[in-house]
């Protein structure tokens, strides 16, 4: 079949409406991705949409379609689309571990959050994110030295976070490295804690996979906050007798 | 540039799920720890919304206060930090529980109120339990009624927590 040339080619409208349906959709991506379409604003109407992409009106609502499966543009009743908020993935501060009381605080803080984050992956992560999960807990029992166990311990928990596909927990947890390390730096200079301590961290983040494999979010829960209570505890523990021996009461 | 994906989306959806952990367990410490004086401050929160009940207000700032008292009642800094580093997300997303469905606005803040106020005496009561469950449910409930407004598909299909309320 010979090429039609430009005077001959089909009116748009003849057009495969699922090709020009992903055209729109493309640029309409790129008006967002450049900010031309900026956070929050309010969206041209379909009609407005349609004479300016030179497309008809049921084009452009698939366009919209899919950008709202996205996540990426938001209708209210009566109002129109607007585009959500996604300028910057959500930045969380934390302080920096100080003392023993801040690693107290800390943990508990990570207890929560992070017990919610496993009985997340367990309702809905993908088997992929499963994969690492476990990959990341079989890369953490294999290692030895201290630099590298406190990054695979990160990398554990992070992994879970990952799984949740949302991007507080992920942020959260990547903002938390410091202080993780922080925290199983301390936990090493507590000359007793080392043999068990590891022990314990193996079997009690097994104890996790096994209950997100098992998609089961209430265990899940369960076992990522009694990890990271019996961490706590262990540590208090430990930092308490540290220093009464070092001289100070606690 | 950074890819645009459904992960990297902040939405109102990701928002709550994650506050509902985070709220959870700030509300179940303030329970255990706070003092007198937080009690107060929180009392204050809760009586400066329930306050604004004709008049169209939306209580944004208001209702953020009273979960940043709570976080402050449980002395720990991370609960606060956390808050006020989602500042941004937490107003989308109370904006949207209160605009984005079919119930009327004084209905809304009611029964906002009314959630605020089973969270206030759990941890008046001293009942860590309680006021866990209480926050979980009110963040539940405020994000169901943002539901309209969800992307379709998976996310809906597996919530984890659909069966909570």
């Amino acid at each position: 079949m010979t090429r039609l040339s430009v005077d001959e080619r089909p009116p748009l409208g003849l057009v495969r409406s699922s090709s020009l349906t992903d055209t729109v959709y493309k640029d309409m991506l790129r008006l967002i991705r450049d900010g031309s379409w900026a956070p929050r604003m309010r969206l041209p109407s379909e009609v407005e949409l349609a004479r300016h992409f030179g497309i008809s009106r049921p084009i452009v609502r698939q366009a919209l379609a899919r950008l709202r499966e996205d996540g990426l543009i938001q209708s209210r009743q009566g109002s129109g689309s607007f585009v959500c908020n996604i300028e910057r993935e959500p930045q969380v501060q934390f302080p920096a571990i100080g003392s023993i009381a801040d690693l107290e605080s800390f943990l508990k803080f990570r207890e929560g959050v992070e017990g919610e984050a496993a009985a997340m992956a367990a309702a809905a992560c993908s088997d992929a994110s499963l994969v690492k999960i476990s990959a990341a807990a079989m890369r953490l029992e294999k290692t030895g030295e201290l630099e590298l166990l406190s990054e695979n311990d990160f990398g554990f928990h992070l992994a879970i976070a990952e799984s949740t596909n949302n991007p507080f927990y992920i942020n959260t947890l990547k903002s938390l490295r410091d202080n993780i390390r922080t925290g199983i730096g301390l936990a090493w200079n507590f000359a007793d804690l080392r043999g068990d301590f590891l022990s314990g961290i193996h079997e009690q983040h097994h104890a996790v996979v096994t209950a997100i494999k098992a998609r089961d979010p209430s265990n899940a829960r369960d076992a990522m906050r009694a990890h990271l209570s019996w961490e706590r505890a262990r540590l208090m523990g430990e930092a308490g007798e540290f220093l009464t021996h070092a001289g100070t009461s606690p | 540039m950074v890819a645009l994906t459904k992960s990297n989306v902040a939405s109102p959806k990701n928002c709550f799920d994650f506050r509902v952990g985070l709220e959870g367990e700030a509300a179940a410490a303030a329970a255990r720890v706070r003092t007198a004086e937080d009690l107060a401050l929180l009392a204050r929160t809760l009586d400066e919304m329930e306050g604004l009940r004709t008049g169209g207000q939306l209580g944004l700032d208001e209702d953020f206060a009273f979960h940043l008292q709570v976080a402050r009642a449980s002395h720990n800094d991370y609960f606060v930090s956390a808050l006020q580093s989602l500042r941004e997300s937490i107003y989308d997303g109370m904006l949207l529980a209160r605009t984005a469905s079919y119930v009327v606005l004084e209905e809304k803040m009611a029964a906002i109120n009314t959630q605020h106020r089973r969270v206030y005496e759990a941890i008046r009561d001293r009942n860590a339990e309680a006021a866990r469950t209480a926050m979980r449910q009110h963040l539940l409930r405020c994000k169901k009624s943002t539901r309209h407004w969800y992307p379709t598909g998976n996310d809906l299909d597996r919530d984890l927590y659909d069966q909570a309320l």
